[in-house]
């Protein structure tokens, strides 16, 4: 196979503030040896006379299809190709992009325009993140979200700004935006090379190392709650709703602000246990997995040892059962809810979804399926990478996309390393089930 | 320096070639030194302009290859000036005693054919100078920095017209055959320009970046080839617009010939003939294949039938496309060419490429 020898580039982006041009500083003056060519694209304070920094207005390049796939921009094609003409040759090529800019047509421009694609590949997008505003941030600005979600590395940057526990909160919000970045922590950007150049994000035979443990777990409930309970008998009612049994979990939460977070992983583990079937007018426990019995009206008892907070989570929402937690015949209402229905569990539309399943696929049903779903979804979904294992296939197949733009390959042998398939779709408003579905229809 | 060569290869590594195959023969070939961008004819055809990547603008003597090299006193190649960063685009003024060159500098350049004097230098606002085009009535130097598009006296250089900033960065401008009009290529369309008219412009609308433009030789017809791998046309003077898509890249290559009867389109290995006597519309396009690498440039005789095309497989091929639908001449290049043009006298090929190399060509003795 011909080795590539096209200039890698990679793309910085971030929201103003966040330590783009330290960053951009920092690796033009560490010695690295490499020739750097610079595409700015903010108006910042790059001292650094011995490499080359140009400035680019940004314009976008719409197709008249109006798919915003195929989107360009076209001051990056005009400058990329006029540096790639010149007698002096760079190793490498940094595009800074505004806070402001969508990272969609930056990294399709160096798939869909021809001559980028010749002389350029798009090494990695590197996101930068002030740990101080980035909350605030995704909370407003639609572009840091999908700055989140088409990185390749996350720098959470000026962390001495941050406490642990809001880093450690930090973090798992970015994993579950875009599950297959790397998240790195960093003092005034500060940080080896290696980590920023080279990572490969694009590039099919290196960029598949996804822990499937950084995926948001499926959850096996749609809903918990907490309940502030005195000692003395309870009651849950429920009404017929749309299945005739329902898994539930209750336990005792301790006083630490993190309880819930603790028991949401506990009730994750028990929720898999088996359950015991309880009917109508027979007693739910504490600490026990039960499966209730609601093919009609039912009363189930419930009993409290002792006063404190207890955490409740059902296999489906309250509502679809009419359930109220009783005292007597006052109804107790929780002091804090939470759905874990996939599509209401975050706050942020952007989240991504693992798949990660041992077993073969049929290679025409999951070629057919994942062409359909990126034609369908495309615009919706920002990134996504797998490798699969697939029937009579004795190697490893790869495959990567942005929108709709798929690459796929296949690698190297299985040997002795299991047969595995991981997947991850990065995108906006994901429907984690029909994803699930389409995968498992796949599976021979 | 280089000295010029007599060339004696043979077509024989090109693909197969049409039966009435002549042998193109090298008439000069000189190394720049750096990538070449931008290249253009002297009206005498003695002379060609080239813009180079990092920045040069240079005169080349392409006088007749057997003329006495040994006892010239003018040096070949004459380095004009300097667009710090890179030159862009390059023309003569119509009397051929100017050269005109724009770059990333923000300057226009207007260099003396004869040397005699220093250059002299128009000053735009911070933005690429990526077109110059002179009138063909000799007038007017029309300029195109980023998003707008100027006109100046072409002898004078005096400012006359300062158009208002086009939607995006202008990526082709071409005066109309009548000098009345001048037309730029923009994302969202093309934009009709007319010089010194109360309502000066027209945009011929279309959703997409168009990057090349081409006016039929009668004015009938404007093509402009798109980033969607598209060609778009438009009547004129209504201005009824057609598509033809499916490219199989980016289309930056509209050539019409002298008749104004074929349209030739690049946007990959093939050459794409559209017929303009009967169609497009309706009638079936032809293709030209030999190439094995996405087309660079293409370029008809003014006058004769011959059509020139490169690509990035290294190859100039000669056409005479209503005859054969294969190539009836080729010559095999020393980088990648870039940029193409026939001499005023329909005579010669001048081919600039990517590793800095001009090669002027004699496509050979064609019969008829």
């Amino acid at each position: 196979m011909l080795t590539d020898t096209r200039v890698p580039v990679t793309v910085l982006t971030g929201f103003l503030g966040s330590g783009k041009t330290t960053l951009l500083n920092r690796i033009l003056s560490e010695h690295h040896g490499k020739r750097i060519a610079v595409i700015e694209n903010e108006f910042g304070e790059i001292g650094v006379d011995h490499e080359l920094v140009i400035g680019a207005e940004e314009e976008i390049f719409e197709m008249n299809n109006g798919c915003i796939c195929c989107t360009v921009r076209g001051d990056l094609i005009r400058i990329l190709g006029n540096l790639m003409k010149r007698r002096e040759r760079f190793d490498y090529i940094l595009v800074e992009s505004t806070g402001l800019a969508d990272p969609g047509p930056v990294a399709q421009t160096f798939f869909m325009d021809d001559e980028v694609r010749e002389s350029l590949r798009l090494d990695g997008i590197v996101t930068l993140v002030d740990a101080h505003h980035i909350e605030g941030q995704l909370t407003h600005a639609m572009e840091a979200r999908e700055q989140i979600a088409f990185a390749d590395v996350i720098l959470l940057n000026k962390i001495d700004l941050a406490d642990d526990a809001r880093l450690a909160r930090l973090e798992l919000r970015l994993r579950a935006m875009n599950g297959q970045a790397k998240i790195i922590r960093t003092e005034q950007a500060s940080l080896p090379l290696e980590h920023v150049l080279d990572v490969g994000g694009f590039d099919l035979k290196r960029a598949l190392l996804v822990d499937p443990t950084f995926l948001e777990p499926e959850y096996p409930f749609e809903w918990g709650g907490v309940y502030s309970l005195q000692a003395g008998l309870h009651s849950l009612r429920t009404s017929t709703g749309p299945d005739s049994t329902m898994k539930l979990h209750m336990m005792c939460l301790d006083a630490s602000p993190e309880a819930f977070d603790l028991a949401v992983n506990e009730a994750l583990r028990r929720f898999s246990d088996p359950a015991q079937v309880i009917e109508n007018q027979q007693s739910i426990l504490v600490a026990q997995m039960h499966r209730l019995d609601v093919s009609g009206d039912a009363t189930f008892l419930l009993p409290i040892d002792s006063d404190g907070r207890y955490a409740l989570f059902v296999e489906h929402l309250p509502q679809e059962f009419n359930m109220a937690l009783l005292r007597g015949n006052a109804q107790v209402i929780a002091d804090t809810q939470r759905e874990f229905k996939p599509d209401h569990q975050h706050d942020d539309t952007i989240t991504s979804v693992g798949i990660s399943q041992a077993g073969d696929l049929d290679p025409e049903r999951v070629s057919t399926w994942l062409r359909t779903l990126l034609r369908d979804q495309g615009q919706d979904l920002f990134r996504c990478k797998g490798v699969l294992s697939l029937r009579d296939d004795s190697r490893r197949y790869v495959f990567q996309a942005v929108h709709m733009l798929m690459d796929t390959s296949a690698d190297r042998e299985w040997g002795d390393t299991p047969r595995h398939n991981t997947l991850v779709f990065i995108g906006r408003n994901l429907d984690r089930r029909a994803l699930r579905s389409g995968f498992e229809a796949c599976l021979v | 320096m280089n000295v010029p060569a007599a060339n004696t290869k043979s077509v024989k590594d090109l693909a197969t070639v049409a039966s009435e195959t002549t042998l193109a023969s090298l008439h000069t070939r000189l190394d720049i030194g750096e990538h070449i961008v931008a290249l253009a004819w002297s009206p005498d055809g003695r002379s060609v302009a080239i813009a180079g990547a990092d920045g040069g603008v240079f005169l080349i003597d392409a006088a007749p290859a057997n003329a006495n090299f040994e006892n010239r006193t003018d040096p070949l190649i004459r380095r004009l000036g300097q667009h710090p960063q890179g030159a862009l685009t390059v023309a003569f003024t119509r009397d051929g005693a100017s050269i005109v060159s724009g770059g990333q500098d923000s300057r226009v350049r207007v260099f003396l054919r004869s040397g005699d004097t220093c250059e002299r230098v128009i000053e735009l606002p911070d933005a690429w100078v990526g077109q110059v085009s002179c009138s063909d009535d000799g007038r007017w130097l029309a300029v195109a920095s980023g998003r707008c598009v100027s006109v100046y006296d072409a002898n004078s250089l005096a400012p006359l017209h300062v158009y208002p900033a086009l939607p995006a960065t202008v990526e082709a401008l071409a005066f109309a055959p009548s000098s009345r009009q001048i037309a730029a290529a923009t994302y969202g369309g093309v934009m009709l320009l007319t010089p010194f008219a109360p309502f000066g412009m027209r945009m011929l609308a279309w959703e997409g970046a168009c990057l090349a433009i081409a006016w039929r030789p009668d004015a009938s017809v404007i093509a402009a080839g798109g980033q969607d791998a598209s060609v778009q046309f438009w009547r004129l003077p209504k201005g009824k617009r057609a598509e033809m898509s499916r490219f199989d890249t980016k289309v930056r290559e509209v050539a019409w010939n002298g008749s104004g009867r074929w349209l030739a389109t690049g946007g990959g290995s093939d050459i794409v003939l559209w017929d303009f006597k009967t169609g497009p519309e309706g009638s079936p396009s032809r293709l030209l294949s030999c190439h094995s690498e996405r087309i660079t440039a293409l370029s008809w005789q003014r006058r004769g039938e011959l059509l020139a095309s490169t690509a990035r497989d290294s190859k100039l091929l000669i056409w005479r496309p209503g005859r054969s639908h294969l190539p009836v001449s080729g010559y095999p290049l020393m980088s990648r060419p870039t940029t193409l043009a026939w001499s005023p006298d329909d005579r010669l090929l001048a081919i600039g490429g990517d590793g800095g190399e001009l090669s002027i060509i004699q496509p050979g003795q064609t019969r008829a």
